[in-house]
């Protein structure tokens, strides 16, 4: 909208300012980065080095030995894909389905479904742990994802974009004689990817760092997930053989996250923002 | 088939035309009960059968073992004498009522700086927002490593500027200063992402007048664009609260409730008494409070946003 203006050294110093605050900020994850590939001892060095004297993969190999971060990291992995695509189907065809079709008590049907999102749910992993029992689950991949398969705020989410779809697309594929599945699948769904992206990656930020439930639905070794693994770390992490394996194994826990990010970063920031500004 | 050889033209697609639009009929209540009954099933299941037990649980004695036992309001009168119980609250509230308006001061500060920025505009953006990429269990790990006592990264680097050590996790004071800056540091990108979306979003008309009409910088900020950001900065410090409320793995992480119990957050307590203690009905009666609280700053939330949307 404006005309591209020659930038002023002012300007560059302004920007060179918001970067050093950036770096600040972000310092914590650059050190953590740094201190990861650093030889043995090298962490406590004093003063740090940013850049590490040579890159090693010790502490890697150490925690992977003493922390079990592989483990770990297998049992992250499995879980949060199961998590995401029954959180995103479920969530998606059911505010499509609620939106787009009309049936007795929806106004109903609606509050109930929203009015859990009042409800902060770790208050109900007390019982909820009796259901995953019942159903045989303790201790189960599947176990750990259950109860987050459906939340009201993304059943809430996915109505919202559900609406913009037009109803003629709908209709002209119905008079095609398409069977309401196939709508769904063919027409809605690529629709709908923009919103699936968004609340795929808010989902996969979530699950990945899960830690109250996990703590509680996890019985032995085999079944711990990084959040688990770290926080048993971290709490006998009193001297520095611990830490320079707790290092690593945050480093593994980060990584896919911050990957994604940087490959969607723009998804990421919209994701963010929309979660902020609704109606 | 047989039925379109017989029958006249006319009748034939009105016919069939019916048939279909009955059976397209059927098809359509066959997706709305193939998807909403598992909805409604598993909320019932995950979300209102828990809470209906937790409110059962509230007067009984259980410990996930024996039959729970109808014990009447012993449970909710032990809460009134627990002294820890006090302690949790107080503290989960002393960690929300001073993180909340730091994070939404810096990272208002921080959106308002980006968007004034000429250049790199995306680049500060995406590496400020990065923070909040971090998850609160390594953030709390980094920080816990940062924290230590001797080896600490944050103890080094005040040395070497030739101040005092500071006892971090060890000391009540400082280990609670800890926390907040933790929570503080988790939540900043967020925010500041959420405020940079609302200040883009301000009339820039209105900012052209007031320049004219030859206000200044701050009056510029506090005349129009403060008030302009009171919807979001109410629904911005709604979202920080009820996170801050639920303050659990850092905690766990960078001092476990210690020392002396002076960090311990209400959530870790209620988790502690369940599984831990196994008293899972008092355990109960922490949850129904926690919820309690929540709905309380849910309807405040309500009020403020029509308060101000005046």
């Amino acid at each position: 909208m404006n005309q591209p203006q020659p930038k002023s050294l002012l300007d560059v110093a302004y920007f060179l300012g918001m970067v050093a605050v950036a770096l600040f900020l972000l310092s914590p994850v650059l050190w953590l980065v740094s201190a990861s590939f650093q030889g043995p001892g090298e962490i406590f060095k004093v003063p740090f080095h940013w850049i590490p004297e040579r890159l090693s993969l010790d502490n890697y190999m150490h925690a992977w030995e003493v922390g079990y971060v592989g483990q770990a990291l297998r049992n992250s992995v499995i879980v949060s894909v199961i998590m995401l695509f029954f959180h995103l189907f479920f969530n998606t065809i059911s505010g499509y389905v609620i939106v787009k079709y009309s049936f007795e008590f929806k106004a109903a049907l609606i509050i109930f479904i929203l009015a859990t999102m009042m409800l902060p749910q770790e208050i109900t992993f007390l019982p909820v742990f009796n259901v995953v029992k019942s159903l045989g689950l303790v201790n189960s991949w599947l176990g750990l994802a259950v109860p987050f398969f459906f939340s009201g705020f993304g059943v809430f989410m996915m109505m919202q974009f559900a609406r913009a779809i037009p109803d003629e697309i709908l209709e002209s594929a119905r008079i095609d004689g398409c069977s309401e599945y196939r709508i769904f699948f063919q027409m809605a769904l690529p629709l709908l990817k923009p919103a699936i992206a968004a609340l795929g990656i808010m989902a996969f930020s979530f699950i990945w760092n899960e830690f109250a439930w996990a703590n509680i639905v996890v019985l032995s070794d085999q079944m711990r997930t990084l959040p688990l693994t770290l926080t048993l770390l971290a709490k006998s992490s009193d001297n520095s053989v611990k830490i320079s394996a707790l290092i690593p194994a945050s480093v593994t826990a980060m990584a896919p996250v911050m990957l994604l990010f940087f490959i969607f970063q723009r998804q990421f920031v919209a994701s963010v923002a929309s979660s902020g500004v609704k109606g | 088939m047989r039925e379109r050889i017989e029958l006249p033209g006319v009748i034939t697609i009105s016919s069939t035309d019916g048939l279909a639009w009955r059976k397209r009929k059927l098809t359509k209540q066959g997706i709305i009960y193939v998807v909403l009954i598992p909805t409604i099933a598993y909320f019932l299941l995950f979300f209102y059968y828990p809470f209906v037990t937790n409110m059962v649980w509230m007067f009984t004695d259980y410990n996930f073992l024996d039959r729970p036992r109808f014990i009447g309001m012993d449970n909710i009168i032990r809460l009134f004498h627990d002294v820890y119980a006090w302690r949790a609250l107080r503290n989960t509230f002393v960690i929300t009522v001073l993180s909340t308006p730091i994070t939404l001061c810096i990272s208002l500060l921080l959106a308002l700086a980006v968007f004034y920025l000429k250049m790199g505009k995306a680049i500060v953006r995406g590496a400020i927002f990065a923070t909040y990429i971090v998850s609160t269990i390594v953030a709390a790990v980094t920080f816990k490593v940062w924290f230590n006592g001797e080896l600490g990264y944050v103890n080094n680097v005040l040395a070497s500027i030739g101040l005092k050590q500071i006892p971090w996790l060890t000391d009540p004071f400082w280990a609670m200063t800890a926390i907040v800056i933790v929570s503080v540091w988790l939540l900043i990108g967020y925010f500041m992402v959420i405020f940079l979306a609302g200040i883009s979003g301000i009339d820039s008309q209105q900012l052209e007048a007031g320049k004219i009409d030859g206000a200044n910088t701050w009056q510029l900020f506090f005349r129009i664009t403060l008030p302009q950001l009171k919807p979001i900065i109410v629904f911005a410090s709604i979202i920080a609260i009820s996170n801050y409320l639920k303050t659990y793995p850092s905690v766990v992480i960078l001092t476990n409730g210690g020392p002396y119990r002076s960090t311990e957050t209400i959530l870790m307590y209620m988790f502690d008494q369940g599984f831990m203690s196994r008293n899972v009905g008092y355990a109960s009666v922490i949850g129904i409070v926690i919820f309690l609280i929540t709905m309380i700053i849910a309807l405040l939330q309500l009020k403020l946003t029509k308060f101000f949307s005046e």
